[in-house]
């Protein structure tokens, strides 16, 4: 084969010249080392962070939901943003682990295994905030979950902060039990690889008594196709359905037909660029740069430039729409979100989803970790400012300009949502340390295909 | 490099021959449905239900060509391997694109003599002037803008239809072989942007404005959902016939690229479905006036029957049919249901649009059939034209491997140079044979 039509060949997926022993070894080194000081530090400020939101929830239960800022025209306030946030961030896991691979893409496993832990402990996140905002967090079992009861009081069904329990406790459950099944094989290799006997019990346990016959694989393989082929319709349902939470009203703002795809276009979005914002420091402080190339940065980057535009479109849609219609109400609200008193998010969130990310155009800056790292972070802080924008700015100015009021956290909201932040990341840095971080055993499938192409092509 | 391969698989497959059965089908199709259009035409009772049918036959023909430079521009931006055995068949369509922008012009001047047609009610001076919605949307909706956005369109896709099909069909003349692929490649992606904006754009104008009081975000997305199904299943009819006719040689279109077109065809009829709830639902639940009279006309009288069948025809019936694994193989079941779901498209256009004319209920007559035989003949004749001149498979295309399927998940990655069918016949056969005992 000329090195001419080679230029139309799929991107290699490592770098250099990795050996199966040396993928394991370098997979499996953060678990079996003493973590480092750096990774000490790291967690002990991440701990911190968490005992904030601890703090915070305790204030909120002994004192009441009017700890928070939620005044009378926006009844809805950080805690909904914070859980929306979270929500979005939760995507890209299942859609890396189920959607990427109905549609066999090789390269989403280097990267699923993280991002599906990521997944798991944002919808953890996420559950927090509608959790606290019922008050009494302990009673909330039996006000969201339908049992049946002698006083003959069931949840209302018609309300899509009910469909939002189904869709999020079924997510979580789902994500949570296809990442484990993805694990089990790695798992079983920790066993086997533990040198010390309460270790290999633990690893152990966990595999399931993973042998690794041919059968066993066989079914794993067989579970595996139908937890992608049932979560490929949870990756869209999720975000429909917290995007109804707000579209079945009849707020202008909330109120348009877009919000299931646009909403869901941005969960990817956000999710992707948390992905990229964790995963580029953990290459780089385990040493994974070979696995975890810079071609695979460049794939995660064209997909968060596709949902990028795909933002903006239904941003554009939304406004011209408002015109469109004609109805004075619909327009009003678009035109104060721009040009109102939250136009400063308005903006924001306009420069750091649709403006920044233009620059992945540039293939040096897809390509480059340290030129694409100040996007992602920037989506990161504008995916939330959507959601901020939607929820306040749509509640703000109601039908009744008597009752107007600009809304302001205070300082319990803001402690929640950087507590949910310390949670998150502590969490995430305890399964870099007792879990796998890349899907070894596949990625050690993807290794053998790639050498044996290697041979086709001479 | 490019020349020695061409040559070698083109010796694999029957050079381009007419199709005389086709286009004789093709010529009937366009005289009988032109003497109907004709007749509704000059008939002062049924023209404006000719008007509409046009809109109908012809938002029906721009669907197919649409969907499918959508496809290609689709398989460049994701360097698809698979589909280069099928792009040829999507180009095909693709460069169907100039023919509509034929077609649209006789619909231009039902807009110039609206007096006699009446298609949108926003052309009417009398109607907007004592209406303050319609003229306060006179910014967008009038004719002058309508044309100038119309024209716009038509060559930005027709552009890059000649872009795409064009130097495709130059890399199978042995000019440009890699170098024409990346440039494809990267053209691909400001073409999505271009694509999605002229879409939206024209589904809004052509479709959405038929009621303007009528508005949905989602309208050029649901527009865009259906337009895929309809040019996925086109392409499908397509690629089984050629495949049993012989056109495109032997082995050459495997049963994975079948199983392939069927996911891709399950994966959009959910979209559409997702979609179309979507939309749906949220004014259904929102349940306000200016924009819930678009659905109420629509499940009203004799219009509920069809929304019904709609919601059958273009998702129950397809996703059921196509949800096992062995169905997206089964070539038959593959083709009544793309069958069934252009009917789908026919019949969801018709549900756009129609209510505009026939409040009550669904009406079918003669003056119906004129345009839509009429359309489809002369898209049957551009095919049997298409497929007299050049080669249904993109013979150039420097691809370096094509993975050659065994069965819908296993494939082993080839030359597409001569060892491709020589490696199916033999090897491949034998490691069928392996696998499916």
């Amino acid at each position: 084969m000329t090195a001419n039509s080679t230029a139309l060949a799929p991107a290699s997926l490592f770098v250099g010249d990795v050996t199966l022993k040396g993928l394991e070894d370098d997979i499996y080194r953060p678990l079996e080392s003493f973590p480092t000081t750096r990774w000490w530090l790291a967690i002990s400020f991440t701990g911190a962070l968490a005992s904030i939101f601890a703090l915070c929830a305790g204030i909120t239960v002994t004192q009441g939901i009017g700890t928070w800022g939620n005044n009378n025209p926006v009844g809805w306030g950080w805690a909904i943003v914070n859980f929306v946030f979270w929500v979005g961030i939760g995507h890209a896991g299942t859609l890396i682990s189920a959607i990427l691979f109905l549609f066999r893409q090789r390269w989403r496993t280097g990267i699923a295994r993280f991002a599906e832990a990521m997944t798991v402990f944002a919808v953890i996140c996420a559950m927090q905030f509608p959790l606290f905002h019922t008050g009494r967090p302990w009673l909330a079992m039996f006000w969201l979950i339908p049992y049946p009861n002698d006083q003959g009081i069931y949840q209302n069904f018609r309300s899509p902060l009910e469909w939002d329990v189904f869709a999020v406790s079924t997510y979580g459950l789902v994500s949570l039990m296809f990442w484990y099944t993805g694990l089990i094989p790695d798992l079983a290799t920790a066993r086997d690889r533990a040198k010390h006997q309460f270790r290999k019990f633990v690893y152990g346990v966990l595999s399931l008594g993973w042998k690794g016959s041919n059968r066993a694989w066989s079914h794993y393989e067989k579970a595996y196709l139908l937890f992608a082929g049932l979560s490929t319709p949870l990756v869209l349902s999720v975000h429909s359905i917290v995007s109804f939470d707000f579209a079945v009203s009849v707020i202008p703002g909330w109120h348009t037909t877009i919000f299931p795809p646009y909403f869901v276009a941005g969960a990817i979005f956000s999710g992707f660029a948390m992905v990229a914002t964790l995963i580029i420091i953990l290459r780089k402080m385990f040493h994974l740069q070979h696995l975890i190339t810079d071609n695979h940065l460049e794939l995660m980057n064209k997909i968060i430039i596709a949902t990028s535009l795909m933002v903006g479109y239904a941003y554009a849609m939304e406004f011209f729409m408002a015109w469109y219609s004609g109805v004075a109400y619909e327009r009003y609200v678009f035109l104060n979100r721009a040009l109102g008193p939250y136009a400063w998010a308005y903006w924001t969130m306009a420069i750091c989803n649709v403006l920044a990310p233009q620059l992945l155009w540039f293939k040096k800056i897809r390509r480059t970790a340290l030129l694409m790292y100040p996007v992602v972070l920037l989506v990161n802080v504008g995916m939330w400012f959507e959601r901020f924008v939607i929820v306040v700015t749509s509640l703000h100015r109601d039908f009744l300009p008597s009752s107007w009021d600009y809304y302001k956290p205070t300082l319990v909201d803001i402690g929640l949502f950087v507590g949910s932040i310390g949670i998150f990341l502590t969490l995430m840095l305890l399964f870099c340390r007792f879990l796998p971080t890349i899907a070894a055993t596949e990625l050690k499938v993807v290794l053998a295909e790639s050498r044996s192409e290697g041979g086709h092509r001479e | 490099m490019s020349a020695e391969p061409s040559h070698a698989i083109t010796d694999l497959i029957p050079a381009p021959r007419p199709c005389a059965g086709l286009r004789n089908a093709a010529v009937i199709l366009v005289i009988v449905g032109g003497l109907l259009s004709v007749a509704a035409l000059i008939s002062d009772v049924h023209r404006a239900r000719f008007g509409f049918a046009y809109l109908w036959a012809f938002s029906f023909v721009w669907a197919v060509a649409l969907g499918a430079l959508f496809f290609v521009g689709l398989q460049h931006l994701v360097h698809a391997v698979w589909s280069v055995a099928v792009r040829r068949i999507a180009e095909m369509f693709a460069g169907l694109i100039w023919l509509v922008a034929i077609l649209f012009v006789p619909l231009l001047l039902y807009c110039i003599y609206n007096d006699r047609f009446g298609l949108y009610p926003w052309l009417d001076a009398n109607k907007v002037a004592h209406d303050s919605l319609l003229s306060g949307k006179k910014a967008y909706l009038n004719l002058p803008f309508f044309t100038v956005r119309a024209v716009v369109f038509f060559a930005l896709w027709i552009a890059f239809a000649a872009y795409f099909t064009g130097g495709s069909l130059k890399q199978d003349a042995g000019r440009g072989g890699v170098e024409v692929s990346l440039r494809m490649r990267r053209t691909a992606a400001p073409f999505m942007m271009l694509f999605a904006v002229t879409a939206t754009f024209a589904s809004i104008d052509w479709l959405m404005s038929l009621e303007p009081l009528w508005f949905s975000t989602i309208f050029g997305v649901y527009v865009f959902s259906g337009m895929v199904v309809t040019s996925l299943s086109i392409i499908s009819i397509a690629t089984v016939w050629l495949r049993s006719s012989g056109r495109l040689g032997r082995g050459i279109v495997g049963d994975g690229h079948l199983y392939n077109l069927g996911v891709l065809l399950f994966g959009f009829v959910c979209f559409w479905a997702y979609i179309a709830f979507s939309q749906y639902m949220l004014i259904w639940y929102g349940n306000i006036p200016e924009e819930s009279f678009y659905l109420i006309r629509r499940l009203d009288g004799g219009w509920l029957v069809l929304s019904i069948a709609l919601a059958l025809v273009r998702f129950v019936i397809p996703f059921l049919a196509l949800l096992s694994r062995p169905a997206k193989i089964n070539a038959t079941r593959l083709v009544w249901v793309s069958v069934l779901l252009l009917l789908g498209q026919f019949l969801d256009l018709y549900w756009l649009i129609m209510p505009q004319i026939h409040h009550d209920q669904p009406v079918v007559g003669w003056p119906e059939f004129g345009p839509p035989l009429l359309m489809l003949g002369a898209l049957a004749l551009y095919i049997s034209h298409f497929l007299k001149r050049y080669l249904p498979l993109a013979v150039g295309d420097p691809l370096p491997e094509m993975p050659v399927f065994l069965l819908p998940h296993r494939f082993v990655r080839l030359s597409l140079e001569p060892s491709y069918t020589e490696a199916f016949e033999s090897l491949a056969r034998r490691f069928r044979h392996v696998l499916e005992n």
